[in-house]
């Protein structure tokens, strides 16, 4: 599903949080929204889901008007894992997941044979279907952001948007995550996330948007987005971007008063 | 601890928990019902047997002069009435106390502690006072004052971020509560040497003692679409588990479904308390049980605390009316008895996350 967003404003109250924003997302991309806190990731992404109603301008999927959806029809379609999602009640994994469904479910419903499979499928792909029948608060923050995963996959989203999904998790937690997004989007999910570790978006994004202070500063393939000059001016940091010599990608790294010569 | 034995601690946990298999305990709750339903006409100070209970229930009827049509009258005139109506009121408390703790996403919700309950008696005590008749004003007026109360906490509670928070919440319904009771203190006090002040001082005490037909009349239908219209809803608390943003992607609209909910399980509560008086803690203890037997699941939790409360209630009220033989307790006294050391427990040992 595409999305389209032409010519977004939205502040809060007085303040301008978003300005003129203008971006088009293809089917089965991965497209990162990098840029400092306070840039407007988060508020973006809140204007997509339809939690937030723009100003001005319009939002698309696949040509018609978010503002025309209702909250019902935008479930079906779109997912989204906000960032420090906490759960009410001790629910277990799998309840937790089951309860992704209910977008496809009419109300008195219970759980039928799709239901079932598409629970069974989203915490395979997760790797979370041995922590079923564990308490939520019991399990580890890199297991519940997949047990998020998995109940976003489980509303069978065509768009799937994600709020720095990665933050407090283990290096090991953070490229599982991103490895199992990868393949959903090779499936033909369309992926929005915001990141703040832009390493990961060079590895692991089709394309990026980087905000400066509500604006879009630049948009296109990773290489073209984190540059030294961009990220410079827009995080106030001297960074070196650097081909890595193994794999097929770039990474950045801040260059410290150290490394630069100067005294501590 | 090694990884082995964190793992070997794991699985421990996880037998132990199993999953929360939920439909096995409906079955069980259903008999339960019904040998309270008998056993709750059979109590009392005047013994009836069990055969004319069934005979009675089965509608045989007795012939005038025996010692069965006495039986029979008691039942029809006294007992049964009673027994249903605790049935009726445990349940709205249940699934009313249910609710809210899924509204609020907190387990120490209940209508006792968001100040339904001094709203209703303030409402109610009105009614008494102004010495309005018909069966009706007593549960319009308890409806207006608890929802005036559930209106103001739930005002003060949510904060900017749209989130309630604990603390807020129990303040204001500590504050809301004490106010709605300054006001029906006075009221009583206004009233003082009129028989008027012993109504209202009985009602706020809480007591199944004055049930009849006319009462069950009014408040059967209540409950009983109240209590089906938060059961249709209860999986929009699921939803709302996963907090107001997390349900709107689940295409739920949060405010809409909170207030719905919100506003039922006020008429609900209300409307019961408003024959009753107040009873508390049946509405903050019985969905906690449940939610440890059966796991927070509110499709299957709501029917469950119903069914719960209304049980609950009738042996509380079984209790009030025998202790203290020939004279009863009201069974709001019995209640608090039980419910105040578990509440106090609650706070004491359950994390409370907000």
């Amino acid at each position: 599903m595409n999305i389209t967003i032409e010519g977004l404003h939205f502040s809060y109250g007085q303040i301008p949080v978003l300005e003129e924003i203008d971006l088009s997302i293809q089917k089965g991309e991965i497209f990162a929204i990098v840029g400092p806190n306070g840039s407007g990731k988060t508020t973006l992404l809140k204007n997509i889901s339809g939690v937030l109603t723009p100003d001005k301008g319009a939002l698309y999927l696949n040509m018609r008007q978010i503002a025309d959806l209702s909250t019902w029809e935008i479930a079906r379609q779109l997912a989204m894992v906000e960032q420090d999602r906490e759960v009410g009640f001790d629910f277990t994994v799998r309840e937790v997941i089951a309860i992704g469904r209910i977008p496809h479910q009419s109300r008195f419903a219970r759980e039928n044979k799709v239901d079932r499979e598409r629970i069974e499928e989203a915490m395979r792909v997760c790797s979370v279907d041995s922590l079923a029948n564990r308490l939520i608060p019991e399990i580890s923050g890199g297991e519940r952001q997949r047990v998020f995963l998995a109940m976003a996959l489980a509303q069978e989203p065509k768009v799937l948007l994600l709020d720095e999904p990665t933050t407090h998790l283990d290096i090991n937690y953070q490229a599982q995550i991103m490895e199992i997004i990868r393949a959903q989007a090779i499936d033909g999910l369309t992926v929005v996330m915001a990141l703040h570790d832009l390493n990961l978006v060079a590895q692991y994004a089709d394309r990026a948007a980087m905000l400066d202070k509500g604006q879009i500063l630049e948009i296109g393939k990773p290489d073209e987005v984190l540059t030294e000059a961009n990220i410079k001016r827009v995080f106030h940091t001297d960074v070196i971007v650097t081909k890595h010599p193994l794999i097929n990608s770039f990474y950045v790294m801040p260059l410290t008063h150290k490394f630069c010569g100067g005294q501590e | 601890m090694s990884r082995t034995e964190k793992n070997f601690q794991r699985q421990l946990s996880w037998n132990a928990q199993k999953t929360h298999s939920v439909r096995w305990i409906f079955m069980p709750l259903m008999i339960l019902l019904a040998a309270t339903l008998v056993i709750g006409v059979v109590v009392g100070p005047v013994s009836i047997p069990i055969r004319e209970v069934f005979s009675y229930l089965l509608g045989h009827k007795a012939a005038i002069g025996e010692s069965g049509y006495i039986q029979h009258l008691i039942i029809s005139q006294i007992r049964l009435p009673r027994v249903l109506l605790g049935l009726l009121v445990g349940c709205a408390l249940g699934i009313s106390g249910g609710t809210m703790q899924g509204v609020f996403r907190n387990p120490l919700a209940s209508p006792y502690v968001v100040g339904i309950a001094s709203g209703a008696s303030t409402g109610a005590a009105l009614v008494i006072l102004l010495n309005l008749n018909g069966v009706a004003f007593l549960p319009l007026g308890a409806f207006i004052g608890g929802s005036l109360a559930v209106g103001i906490v739930y005002q003060l509670a949510r904060q900017r971020d749209r989130r309630t928070s604990v603390y807020t919440l129990i303040l204001a319904g500590v504050a809301v509560g004490a106010l709605f009771s300054a006001i029906t203190s006075f009221l009583i006090f206004l009233s003082a040497g009129t028989d008027r002040m012993t109504d209202v001082i009985f009602w706020t005490m809480g007591g199944l003692g004055r049930a009849n037909w006319t009462y069950l009349c009014v408040l059967a239908p209540i409950v009983a679409v109240g209590s089906l219209l938060l059961i249709a809803f209860s999986r929009d608390l699921n939803a709302l588990a996963m907090g107001e943003e997390g349900a709107f992607h689940l295409g739920i609209n949060p405010e809409k479904s909170k207030r719905l909910m919100l506003g039922v399980a006020t008429l609900v509560t209300s409307s019961a308390v408003g024959f009753t008086g107040t009873i508390g803690f049946v509405g903050l203890i019985i969905p906690h049980i449940m939610r440890l037997i059966m796991g927070p699941d509110h499709r299957f939790l709501l029917p469950a605390t119903a069914i719960a409360g209304a049980i609950f209630l009738v042996w509380a009220d079984m209790v009030a009316r025998t202790v203290v033989r020939p004279a009863e307790l009201p069974v709001g006294i019995i209640t608090a008895f039980l419910g105040a050391p578990f509440f106090l427990y609650l706070l004491k040992t359950r994390k409370v996350r907000m």
